[in-house]
């Protein structure tokens, strides 16, 4: 009884449970499904890069057109996203600077750029900061359901249509360019996907715990899963637990929706680290063959972002 | 023979300011199996880059099958180094079997039976048809290689590259190999090897190119494998002792 | 005119017209000095977006050591002085920076872990606990919440004298330590595992940097914010490899850059209103970078240019 009326209590209250509901769950799983394949091109860390530069994409799109429709920003995110992840590569392609601090300066001084702009010049425009940062799920605006109910269908679309050329340049780019799959474009698509995705959650989650949004749902389903198919569908359960679980938490504790969602979803990856049936560092190992850990995979461990 | 596998004239490849293989040029009867030998850092690996188009040449030209580069690929098999691949990937044997079928079912394609008989075909000449189920990571190194040359055979083609297939591998997933090699060569198909045991390379290969940044020697075995040659390839303190491992 | 009005500002600032400014001013340079120390090592190792995963790990420590005064104080045993107070905020930033630090050591080894995504999960997961704890302050009816949004940008007008000190006093040990261990910190960035076969012990090595970056990352939060801290890590130290290729040599270009840097920072936040301190301490570390970038002796853009052309020009004689 007591727990009925706790689950439904929110629901009655009015439109923002649905309307949050709705917004978080899109951007969630529409981040699931691309982090999986940023998780496992080892680019985790280019979503951090890409949700830390769609703040200062905003701002000068915002500079530049006067105006704060969705369209108009959501140009300006992934032209300055794409052209921060051009000069990670290009950077990253110096001899003495290796690709994560390639990351680590392109992203920050794009930010902190973006930091200036929004609290000078464009101190009286009507944009939150805090709000960017941080999201309020339960005050989204009809804008922004409408942009996420549009854009996160469109994206998974493209993975379905492009499963196969995303799955075969992740696990093996030089297969994937010998049998004339376009890598370089393939990597491209899924960056400005990502940017999308980001900006359009912007308002809901915020530029930071989107990160988490992208690739704890990932990483978690790896400690789980032995096919793609498996580790995708893992990733979607896992950001739709996050997000009821996180919400509820929220309206129990009265604080950040987006901010509890990320720690459930954190609280579920610790899980998975400690007990997942054959990765889980708490369980006995079972019988199976010991992987090996050749010098290929240091390799690529430092290679890291492979852009 | 009609049309050389592999002509390449005036070749130039470099990593910026390092050149890794200068005016290299050697042509490639096709139906033969082909090593490519040379000391650490000969170039070798880059030289299949160029040849299999995944690093640009600063200068020279690669034809294949007479045709151009990009054309002539069309009808070309490569196994990468396993270095490259993520063991950690969630995929199965038989997954990475499947991809060899994507280049000619395109992106959206449906598995027919035809590409189901490709498959199972590929899994049995190698002998891994009952580790399909398996997690890529959980296979040892000889069992991997043979789910990476499946997936060539899977994939066909006249001309398959296959670079340092032997490294890391087992004694007797080697002599599987080699014997799919041969019955790919006795069947028409060029095979371009990336190698480093020379005591086996008599026995092996029919041509061989000796490499250390330009091409030392290029021609049929029993010519080119002769201790003047290899002594201009690795720098003069190789000795050939029959049944002892040289090389590297 | 106006600009008249930004040189007299410039001038004010100079010449301390007012008395928090030395202490702006000195806690800015300390973070170029010890994030540029520190930084050196990590992006040596290829480690260097740990500093950003420790730098957005502090908040929740910020916001739960707030908690716990608040909850003191509401039981009477309330602790006196801003500085006792502030002191606790950074006590707590610490212990959770190095608590996130370490988790990404220890998370990141073993099989179906990245490296890179232990990072991203710690800098996000983390910052989402602090979130969390931030807005659940913001509920209460308190009235003392203010300062803690400085922490986010950095606020280096807000540093008062006893905090200078205490940043300062802290800052000269960590200096000190980073000096007492150099060479096993030296030959640990190089080759791990020849520090091992040299019986270094490699663990206690990096539990250690990891401490240090931790104890940089605290001491810099107040003046250039949790968010941007990762920069002051990594920019400094790798406008550093262009100036030198000698190990000391990146060390002191990087600390010397970094204290440059936050100078410059803390200049440009008085005179320009509503210039955080920390996005223009990075931008002039981002300045920095690119005019090592082209003009670097070790592998700058323009020397590898020039030599190139003189090389063409060489080979056409020959031809």
């Amino acid at each position: 009884m007591g727990l009925v009326e706790w689950v439904a209590g929110p629901w009655q209250v009015g439109d923002w449970m649905w309307r949050g509901m709705l917004t978080v769950h899109m951007v969630a799983i529409g981040c699931a499904v691309l982090g999986v394949f940023l998780y496992l091109r080892r680019m985790s860390l280019l979503a951090d890069a890409l949700a830390h530069v769609a703040l200062p994409g905003i701002a000068a799109a915002f500079l530049i057109s006067g105006s704060l429709d969705a369209p108009v920003l959501l140009t300006g995110a992934v032209v300055v996203g794409l052209l921060s992840a051009l000069s990670i590569e290009t950077l990253a392609s110096r001899p003495n600077i290796r690709s994560d601090a390639a990351i680590g300066i392109v992203f920050t001084s794009f930010f902190a750029v973006g930091v200036i702009l929004l609290s000078t010049v464009m101190r009286d425009a009507h944009i939150d900061t805090e709000c960017l940062l941080f999201g309020d799920v339960l005050g989204v605006t009809d804008q922004t359901i409408w942009l996420v109910v549009t854009v996160v269908p469109a994206v998974l679309l493209l993975v379905v249509l492009f499963y196969r050329w995303l799955a075969v340049s992740s696990f093996d780019p030089r297969f994937a360019a010998a049998i004339g799959i376009p890598v370089t474009l393939v990597n491209y698509g899924l960056m400005t996907s990502v940017t999308v995705t980001v900006v359009a959650g912007f308002e809901a989650v915020g530029a930071i715990l989107v990160i988490a949004l992208i690739i704890v749902p990932g990483a978690t389903a790896h400690l789980l899963a032995d096919r793609l198919v498996v580790m995708i569908a893992i990733a979607i359960s896992h950001a739709v637990a996050s997000c009821w679980l996180g919400m509820y938490a929220a309206i129990a504790f009265n604080t950040s929706a987006a901010g509890a969602i990320v720690v459930v979803g954190g609280i579920l990856y610790l899980l998975a680290f400690l007990f997942a049936p054959r990765h889980g560092r708490l369980l006995p190992k079972s019988g199976g063959k010991r992987r090996r850990s050749g010098v290929g995979d240091q390799r690529a461990e430092r290679e890291g972002v492979a852009t | 023979m009609n049309q050389p596998a592999v002509a390449v004239r005036e070749l130039r490849l470099s990593y910026g300011e390092e050149v890794a293989v200068k005016d290299a040029k050697f042509t490639l009867p096709a139906g033969s199996l082909v090593g490519v030998v040379g000391p650490n850092g000969a170039g070798k690996s880059t030289l299949i880059k160029a040849i299999v188009g995944a690093k640009r040449p600063d200068g020279g030209e690669i034809s294949i099958f007479g045709d151009s580069a990009e054309v002539g690929r069309r009808r070309m098999t490569y196994v990468p180094q396993r270095g490259a691949v993520d063991w950690d990937f969630p995929i199965t044997a038989e997954e990475v079997v499947r991809q060899g079928r994507f280049k000619s079912m395109g992106l959206l394609g449906r598995f027919k039976k035809k590409e189901r008989r490709a498959v199972e075909e590929a899994m049995e000449a190698v002998d891994i048809t009952d580790l399909r189920h398996r997690q890529i990571g959980a296979l040892s190194g000889g069992q991997r290689q043979r789910v990476f040359l499946a997936r060539a055979l899977a994939q066909g083609g006249d001309l398959f590259v296959l670079d340092e297939p032997f490294a890391g591998v087992d004694a007797s997933t080697e002599s599987a190999i080699m014997e799919v090699l041969r019955r790919l060569r006795d069947d028409g198909k060029t095979v371009l090897v990336v190698h480093h045991d020379l005591v086996t390379v008599p026995e092996y290969f029919d041509e061989l190119i000796l490499l250390n940044r330009e091409v030392v020697a290029c021609g049929p075995t029993e010519d080119v494998f002769t201790e003047e040659n290899l002594r201009a390839t690795y720098g003069g303190r190789v000795a050939i002792v029959k049944g002892e491992k040289a090389g590297g | 005119m106006s600009e008249n009005i930004y040189i007299e500002r410039a001038l004010e600032f100079l010449t301390f017209q007012y008395g928090f400014v030395p202490y702006a001013l000195g806690a800015s340079v300390l973070v170029g000095v010890v994030c540029g120390l520190v930084g050196t090592f990590l992006v040596l190792r290829g480690f260097s977006l740990i500093g950003d995963a420790t730098g957005h790990a502090t908040l929740p420590g910020v916001a739960g050591a707030f908690l716990v005064l608040v909850w003191l104080e509401g039981r009477g045993i309330g602790i006196s002085g801003e500085l006792h107070n502030s002191v606790a905020l950074l006590v707590g930033a610490l212990v959770s920076g190095g608590l996130g630090a370490l988790t990404v050591g220890l998370f990141s080894r073993g099989p179906r872990v990245r490296r890179d995504a232990a990072i991203g999960i710690v800098l996000s997961v983390f910052f989402g606990v602090g979130i969390v704890l931030l807005t659940y302050i913001q509920g209460l009816e308190t009235g003392r919440q203010a300062g803690l949004e400085s922490f986010l940008f950095g606020r280096a007008a807000g540093v008062t004298p006893g905090e200078f000190w205490v940043l300062a006093t802290a800052g000269a040990a960590l200096c000190i330590a980073v000096a007492v261990f150099f060479r096993p910190l030296a030959i640990l960035t190089f080759d791990e595992g020849y520090a091992r076969a040299v019986g270094i012990n490699t663990p206690a090595m990096e539990i250690g940097l990891l401490g240090a970056l931790s104890v940089a990352v605290v001491l810099s939060i107040q003046s250039v914010g949790v968010i941007l801290v990762a920069a002051m890590l990594i920019i400094p130290p790798s406008a550093g490899r262009f100036m030198s290729g000698r190990l000391t040599g990146v060390i002191a270009w990087s600390v010397g850059l970094g204290a440059v840097s936050g100078f410059l920072g803390a200049l440009t936040s008085y005179v320009f209103e509503g210039v955080a301190t920390g996005p223009a301490m990075v931008l002039a570390a981002t300045a920095f970078f690119v005019l090592a970038l082209f003009f670097g002796p070790h592998g700058g853009l323009l020397w590898l240019w020039l030599r190139r052309q003189r090389r063409a020009r060489a080979e056409g004689g020959t031809a």
